[in-house]
């Protein structure tokens, strides 16, 4: 359960100010998988940094009754001079959970081998988003944020990350922001539409997707 | 101008259009020539030329449905759109019912990106308009574009009605129904469509993305590379059975199964607020984790990083001594050693001036930190704070083992007064990089000012002098710097005749904590707007 109570956050873009959250109060409940839809600019991914915790609140309060993850393979808080190992550590450690299992399982999982103990900044861009899906995986969250499924790796990997992610949905959900509609449909089953300040939950995904084309089609009116 | 005819006739364009708008430059009123001559422009392409004869026709005579086509082709070749939908729509206007201008001013509106425009004037047209099914096609192209699906459902179908035959639009009707969320009807439309033209590659790409949406993706699969059979080198096609392939992975994940799944495993583990107990163990937690990166990191940038912070001090304090050894002849102020008195000033001075800039450079040097959420801005303060009290406290112990070597007394005749004076010395550091680092936020120049700051607190601490060899107005003055008592505290604990009458803990405690105060007041003001450039 995440409660979002009167929130507002705008951003500020060279075109001036974008507001993601007018006063808005709602929230996302334990068990369904949300698929967020939205327009291009409409603050989707400032959303799910809120929901994660990392963008605070203009004003308002979010509230997580959950262990809320950070956006899914985000590889942004590797330090280049750690190897593989050391931020694996780290992350586990911020997150209080045991190392050990944690970098168990990213070995296996991320495939890298002996580069687990190299510099993350020898990498490729391939392997440090192997070692980043691999860490979001490993931390036992109840919420898992999806920030547009980057496709990563070769067909092979990827069925790997779709059934480890398969067996962590049985116990945990996902809030999910995908331009794709197909990738919104395989993992959720509940829509929201990011629009004019506020989000509207849906209580199917077609429902959504139906408002949102006609709320696009809108836009171009 | 019989001659322009002729030269027509025999294919000598540029010779015609010449004598065309010669013609029309020697009688300008002659509205004949001048449309003449723009419409042989725009045949040859001379748009500009064109342009120019057709604004002298269209003065002489507005209401000619030729010139306003001429007129509305050439300045559409040009770039100017919106001049030419006027033109069209004037055409229109002299042309009703026949439908084509009306069409071509709503497709160059669209073109411009204005479908409710478009929409809109067809609207408004269409009571004046024999059936065309290319007027309600075109409806149809422009409602669907703002959303109106229902509607734009309804124009196609009227265009249906009016042409059977045509493939293109059973194909957009299925796009409509598409948009409606009709699945089904959408791949019936789109089935038929393809039964009475096979070879249409159209029909194929928008079966994939139907079949895509209805989850069979095997049937998508199977139409891509129907596609890609055909035309194996096209490009679009090749993108479109990588991303059928990749959805493909995506639904084997069965949502459908693993949310029945969790409906019947019952309500989930239940989530508890923390005790506070548990926050502050996280808290530590987390100090502890940025602790050790930070250490770590440290070490990477060279082998030698680590070993640098601890070797500096050293490399100083010998610097300092070998010079005062020469200029001052003697004893040092207090006790025996110069090495050990300069020890005494300079570890309390380096506490200070390194965790203060250690502190004010957090959120710069850890913008990708505060990414992660359970980390803050405060818990990398206090870790970073930690590492410099840390090392401190390690370069006191080598020191401590040298001196002893070369049988300098170095252990503290009172520990505690010796740990509280740091301790005391290194919340001044943290308390001071909390202010700057927020003053330098909005300050840059700061920056360098307090490095002016810095070295005048070098000298003005007492690191290589007591303030007893001052003369007492300058010590007056001196004693206002809080570092001062910090340093003569810490050599309280070592000299055991060391009892400066000017020495106030009271004070150094009293400006600590006011600092303090101030530094986490400026932090949780500023929390968000540091944390969002982060």
């Amino acid at each position: 359960m995440i409660i979002f109570e009167d929130v507002s956050k705008a951003y500020h873009t060279r075109s001036g100010k974008k507001i993601v959250l007018d006063n808005a109060s709602f929230d996302f409940p334990a068990g369904y998988n949300v698929g967020i839809l939205g327009g291009n600019g409409a603050g989707k991914s400032t959303l799910l940094r809120m929901i994660a915790g990392a963008e605070p609140p203009d004003r308002g309060r979010i509230r997580r009754k959950a262990r809320v993850s950070f956006p899914l393979g985000f590889g942004g808080t590797f330090h280049g001079h750690l190897s593989g190992r050391q931020n694996v550590a780290f992350v586990a450690r911020v997150y209080g959970a045991d190392s050990a299992k944690v970098l168990r399982f990213v070995q296996d999982f991320s495939e890298l081998g002996d580069y687990i103990d190299m510099p993350v900044n020898t990498y490729s861009s391939g392997m440090a988003a192997k070692l980043a899906f691999g860490l979001s995986l490993a931390i036992d969250f109840d919420v898992y944020l999806v920030d547009e499924v980057t496709e990563v790796g070769d067909a092979r990997f990827r069925r790997k990350c779709a059934e480890a992610f398969a067996e962590r949905m049985k116990r945990s959900d996902i809030i999910m922001v995908s331009h794709n509609s197909q990738t919104i449909k395989a993992y959720c089953d509940r829509g929201a539409i990011l629009q004019d300040g506020g989000l509207r939950f849906f209580e199917s995904i077609d429902e959504a997707m139906l408002f949102h084309r006609r709320l696009m089609g809108a836009a171009n009116a | 101008m019989s001659l322009s005819a002729i030269l027509d006739a025999q294919s000598d364009w540029d010779g015609a259009l010449r004598n065309a708008i010669t013609a029309s430059d020697l009688d300008p009123d002659n509205f004949d020539f001048a449309l003449h001559a723009g419409s042989l422009a725009n045949r040859i392409g001379r748009f500009d030329q064109a342009k120019k004869v057709l604004d002298r026709a269209l003065l002489l005579n507005s209401s000619h449905v030729g010139v306003l086509h001429n007129a509305c082709f050439a300045n559409e070749k040009l770039g100017f759109v919106p001049e030419a939908i006027e033109f069209a729509k004037q055409a229109f206007e002299l042309d009703k019912p026949r439908a084509e201008y009306c069409i071509l001013a709503a497709n160059l509106m669209m073109r411009l990106g204005d479908f409710k425009g478009a929409a809109d004037y067809l609207l408004e047209k269409s009571g004046e308009i024999a059936h065309a099914a290319l007027f309600h096609r075109t409806l149809s192209g422009a409602l669907n574009q703002i959303g109106e699906f229902e509607q734009a459902l309804e124009q196609i179908e009227s265009a249906i009605k009016l042409s059977p035959s045509e493939t293109e639009f059973q194909i957009h009707r299925s796009g409509v129904l598409l948009n409606l969320g009709r699945y089904n009807d959408a791949l019936t439309a789109a089935t038929d469509a393809l039964a009475s033209d096979p070879d249409n590659l159209n029909i194929r790409r928008q079966l994939v993305t139907i079949q895509l949406e209805l989850g069979d993706s095997d049937a998508a699969v199977a139409e891509a590379a129907e596609l890609l059979r055909r035309e194996p080198s096209h490009h679009e096609y090749a993108q479109c059975m990588q991303h059928v392939l990749f959805q493909r992975q995506d639904a084997s994940v069965g949502i459908g199964d693993i949310i029945e799944q969790k409906r019947k495993s019952g309500p989930r583990r239940s989530f508890r607020e923390r005790t506070l107990l548990e926050k502050l163990a996280s808290e530590f937690r987390v100090i502890g984790a940025i602790f050790l990166r930070e250490m770590r990191s440290r070490f990477g940038e060279s082998r030698l990083g680590y070993v640098w912070v601890v070797v500096e001090p050293m490399i100083h304090m010998v610097a300092l001594a070998v010079v005062f050894q020469f200029t001052m002849k003697g004893q040092p102020p207090l006790g025996d050693s110069f090495f050990f008195f300069y020890f005494t000033g300079l570890i309390p001075y380096q506490l200070f001036v390194h965790t203060t800039e250690q502190v004010s450079n957090t959120t710069s040097h850890n913008k990708s930190l505060l990414q992660l959420p359970p980390i803050t801005n405060l818990n990398a303060m206090y870790a970073r704070a930690a590492l410099e009290l840390y090392t401190t406290f390690l370069v006191i112990a080598i020191f401590t083992a040298g001196f002893m070597i070369f049988s300098v007394d170095a252990i503290p005749l009172s520990f505690s007064t010796a740990l509280l004076s740091l301790l005391i010395t290194w919340l001044l550091g943290l308390a001071t990089g909390m202010i700057n680092g927020v003053v330098n936020y909005y300050f840059h120049a700061w920056h360098h000012i307090f490095q002016i700051v810095q070295r005048f607190l070098y000298f003005t601490s007492g690191i290589f002098y007591v303030p007893a060899m001052m003369p007492l107005e300058v010590r007056e003055i001196l004693s206002w710097n809080p570092l001062l008592h910090a340093v003569d505290w810490f050599r309280t604990a070592f000299f055991y005749t060391y009892e400066p009458p000017w020495m106030s803990v009271h004070y150094l405690f009293a400006t600590v904590l006011a600092t303090l105060a101030l530094g986490l007041v400026l932090e949780k003001l500023t929390r968000k707007t540091l944390r969002r450039i982060a």
